[in-house]
C-alpha cells in the first residue's frame, strides 16, 4: 500500500434484485485516491455515484471485491466498527440535506458528537466555529425548516465535519441549489479540502465542479473511467 | 454512547410527537390507576384491621389452647340438634402451666376468665355486659387497657369499667362514676328457658346468680369497636374468685372452658415468635396479636395480587398500543434513523434511544395512573365514609369515629411499584419496534422517502 493512498478499491462490484432480476450497478471498480485528493466523480443520473459513494461511505456493503481506507478492509469491519468509522473517518454530505427537523443548526451539526461522547463546551465552540466557517454563524438557533436549501446544505456540510474526518463524501450536494448557492457550495468545499487537507469525493452531474475538483472520474454503465 | 446524551436525543424526540406520547401515557395510565387504585384500597384495609387488632389485644399477649376436633358446622335439623361447635381434645394440664410460666420470656400467665355480669349503679341496671380479667402486674407491660380517665386497679376490690357500660348505666358525665360503687353480679342462664325473642333481655327466671359484691370504679376504659363491656376488667385474684364460685354454680354438663384457654404475656413482644413456637411444640395452639397480623399480611397480600392481576390485564392492553406507537414511529422515522446511522450512531444507540422514550412513556403513564387513583381513592373513601356515617349514625363508634373509616393507602413500595411495572410493560413492548429500528441497514432505511 502506498503511504498517501487513503482509498482504494479493487475489484469491486455491486448490485441490486429487482424481482428476479438483478441490476449490476458497479462492475469491477478500481481506483485510489490519493491523501487530501478533490476528487469529482461524474455521471448522469443511475450511473451509480450514490451506490460507489455509499460503499465508501461504509452505509453499504460491496458484493465483492475489496474498499480499503487507509490499508484497512472495509468488508472486515462489524456493524459497530462501521458505525465508528463513519462517525470519525468520513463525513457524509447527502443530496437531500438530510438534517434532523426537531434539532436546531447547531445541535444538527454536534450530534455526531453525541454517539462518542458528552458534549463539552469546546464541542460547541467547535460547532460554532464550522457554523462561522459555512457562513451561517447567525443561524445557529434556527430549525432546518426555517433556513432555505443552500444554508441547509452548508449545516450539513458542517455537522460532515464536526469530528474532523480524513475523508468527506458528498453525493449530488448541490443537486437541490440554484447556480449562486452551487458556486458558493464548491468554493466552499475547495477551501475545506485546501486548508484543512481532507480527502474530497464529490459526486455530481454538475458540470462546473470541473472548475474545482482536482481529478475526475466517470462512472458509465457501472464502470469506471478517468476523465 | 453516553446515557446524558441517549436521554437528551429521546426527549427531544418525544416532544415532538406529544400527540403520540399522550396517547401511549393514557393508556399505561388507566392500567396503572385501576392497579393503585385497587391494591391502595387493599393496603388501606390491611393497616386498618392491623391496627385495630393492636387496639385491642397487647402485641404481647398470647392465647394458648389445646387442638379442636369436630365439624365447625351442622348441616341437618338432626346434626344441628345437639351440635355444640369442635370439642378440644385435651385440657392445658398444671404441669403444662408450670412450664410455661417457667419460660425466662414469660412475665405473667392467667387463666382470662370472662364472665357475664348484671351492673348496678344509681338503681339503673344494665343486662349483657362482660367482664373479663386482667392481672394488675400486666399493665405496665401492654398498652392494651387504654384509660380515659382514673387508673388502674391495685387491688381485688377495684374495677375498670368502659365507658360504654358506664353510657348504659345512664351517666352523661362519665367522670362522675370515678370512686362509686357498683354491683356486679354474675350469672348463668338456662338457655332452655330463654325463647329466641328475648336473647337480647334475659328473662330472671333463667338467670342463677352465683356471686356478687360491690366494687369501687377507679378507672374508666375506651370501648373498642362494638365492644360490649369487654374492656370492663378484674384483677385475676379476684377473677379467680368468681371462678371458684362459677364451678360449683354451673351446671355439670356444661364444660368448663377456663381448662382450655391460658392467657401469657411475654415481656419483651420481640419473644412472642420464640415462645409461641415453644408451646406449639407442646402440643397446643396458640394466637397472638403478631400471629394474627401476620396473617392478615399474608392473606391481604394474596388478595392485592389477585387485584393486581386486573390491573396488568389492562396493561397489557396498553403494552399492545405502545407497541403499535412505536411501530408507527420507528416507521415515521425510518429515513431519520438512517440518517442517524449514516452520521456514526450505533445500532445499540438506536435501540437505547427507542427504549428510553418507552421508559418515558412508561413512567409518565405511572405519575399520571398514581395521581389520578390517588384522587378518586380519596374522593371514594370520603363518599364511603359519608354514607356509612349517615346510614349507621346510630351506632356509637360509627358516628364517634373521626377521618375516612376506608382509606387507600399509596405505600412508597406501591409507587414505585407501580412505576416499574409500567415501565417494565413499556420496554417489552418497546422491544420488537426497537430491535426493528436498530438493524435497520442504514441505506435501506435513508431509500425510504
Amino acid at each position: 500500500m502506498e503511504p498517501d493512498i487513503i482509498i482504494e478499491l479493487k475489484e469491486v462490484f455491486k448490485g441490486y434484485n429487482l424481482g428476479k432480476l438483478k441490476i449490476e450497478v458497479l462492475k469491477n471498480i478500481n481506483f485510489k485516491v490519493k491523501k487530501g485528493d478533490f476528487l469529482a466523480i461524474k455521471g448522469p443520473s443511475g450511473s451509480g455515484k450514490t451506490t460507489l459513494l455509499n460503499l465508501i461511505g461504509g452505509l453499504d456493503r460491496p458484493d465483492k471485491g475489496k474498499i480499503l481506507i487507509e490499508g484497512e478492509n472495509l468488508d472486515k469491519f462489524n456493524d459497530n466498527q462501521l458505525a465508528e468509522y463513519r462517525a470519525l473517518k468520513a463525513g457524509f454530505v447527502f443530496q437531500f440535506f438530510n438534517l434532523m427537523p426537531h434539532l436546531t443548526a447547531i445541535e444538527n451539526v454536534f450530534l455526531p458528537k453525541m454517539f462518542l461522547e458528552d458534549i463539552k463546551k469546546e464541542d460547541k465552540e467547535r460547532a460554532k466555529k464550522l457554523l462561522l466557517k459555512v457562513g451561517l454563524k447567525e443561524r445557529e438557533n434556527h430549525k432546518p425548516s426555517e433556513l432555505s436549501g443552500g444554508e441547509q446544505q452548508r449545516i450539513a456540510i458542517a455537522r460532515a465535519l464536526i469530528n474532523e474526518p480524513k475523508i468527506l463524501l458528498l453525493d449530488e450536494p448541490t443537486g437541490n441549489l440554484d447556480s449562486l448557492n452551487t458556486q458558493d457550495i464548491f468554493e466552499l468545499l475547495r477551501e475545506i479540502n485546501q486548508n484543512d487537507k481532507t480527502t474530497i469525493i464529490i459526486g455530481t452531474h454538475n458540470s462546473e465542479i470541473e472548475k474545482f475538483a482536482q481529478r475526475g472520474l466517470k462512472l458509465k454503465e457501472g464502470q469506471i473511467y478517468e476523465s | 454512547m453516553k446515557v446524558k446524551n441517549i436521554i437528551k436525543l429521546a426527549l427531544k424526540d418525544l416532544r415532538r410527537s406529544k400527540r403520540n406520547l399522550i396517547l401511549s401515557s393514557i393508556g399505561i395510565a388507566i392500567g396503572i390507576w385501576l392497579l393503585v387504585l385497587m391494591v391502595s384500597f387493599g393496603e388501606g384495609i390491611r393497616i386498618k384491621l392491623a391496627e385495630s387488632i393492636k387496639e385491642i389485644t397487647s402485641l404481647n399477649l398470647i392465647q394458648i389452647s389445646p387442638p379442636y376436633e369436630g365439624p365447625i358446622a351442622c348441616y341437618s335439623e338432626e346434626e344441628c340438634k345437639d351440635f355444640k361447635g369442635p370439642k378440644p381434645t385435651k385440657e392445658i394440664s398444671q404441669e403444662d402451666e408450670e412450664k410455661i410460666k417457667n419460660f425466662p420470656e414469660v412475665k405473667y400467665l392467667w387463666r382470662p376468665y370472662r364472665f357475664e355480669i348484671e351492673y348496678s349503679i344509681n338503681d339503673k341496671t344494665v343486662d349483657f355486659f362482660a367482664l373479663n380479667s386482667f392481672p394488675k402486674e400486666a399493665f405496665d407491660i401492654t398498652k392494651t387497657v387504654n384509660l380515659i380517665a382514673g387508673r388502674f386497679y391495685q387491688n381485688d376490690k377495684e374495677i375498670i369499667i368502659e365507658e360504654n357500660t358506664l353510657k348504659e348505666l345512664g351517666f352523661k358525665d362519665l367522670k362522675e362514676a370515678l370512686g362509686k360503687e357498683i354491683l356486679v353480679k354474675p350469672y348463668i342462664f338456662e338457655e332452655r328457658l330463654i325463647k329466641e325473642e328475648y336473647y337480647e333481655k334475659i328473662p330472671p327466671e333463667a338467670k342463677k346468680y352465683y356471686y356478687e359484691q360491690n366494687l369501687k370504679i377507679v378507672g374508666i376504659s375506651k370501648s373498642s369497636f362494638l365492644s360490649l363491656g369487654e374492656n370492663n376488667l378484674i384483677d385475676a385474684s379476684l377473677a379467680e374468685k368468681i371462678y371458684q364460685e362459677y364451678l360449683t354454680a354451673k351446671p355439670q354438663d356444661i364444660l368448663d372452658s377456663s381448662l382450655f384457654t391460658l392467657s401469657v404475656i411475654v415481656k419483651d413482644s420481640k419473644d412472642v415468635g420464640i415462645v409461641s413456637q415453644k408451646i406449639k411444640n407442646m402440643g397446643y395452639e396458640i394466637e397472638s396479636a403478631q400471629e394474627t397480623i401476620k396473617m392478615i399480611n399474608s392473606g391481604f397480600r394474596t388478595f392485592n395480587i389477585s387485584l393486581s392481576i386486573f390491573g396488568m390485564i389492562v396493561l397489557l392492553a396498553s403494552a399492545i398500543g405502545i407497541s403499535n406507537t412505536m411501530y408507527i414511529l420507528v416507521l415515521q422515522r425510518k429515513r431519520e434513523i438512517g440518517i442517524l446511522k449514516a452520521i456514526g450512531a450505533k445500532n445499540k444507540d438506536i435501540l437505547s434511544i427507542y427504549l428510553f422514550e418507552a421508559v418515558l412513556i412508561g413512567i409518565l403513564g405511572a405519575l399520571i395512573g398514581i395521581f389520578l387513583a390517588w384522587i378518586c381513592g380519596n374522593v371514594l373513601s370520603f363518599a364511603i365514609t359519608k354514607v356509612i356515617q349517615s346510614e349507621m349514625k346510630d351506632i356509637p363508634f360509627v358516628s364517634e369515629m373521626k377521618g375516612p373509616i376506608l382509606s387507600p393507602h399509596i405505600s412508597p413500595q406501591l409507587f414505585f411499584g407501580a412505576i416499574l411495572i409500567a415501565v417494565f410493560f413499556s420496554i417489552i413492548a418497546a422491544q420488537r419496534p426497537a430491535k426493528q429500528a436498530a438493524k435497520m441497514p442504514p441505506v435501506e432505511a435513508l431509500r425510504y422517502e
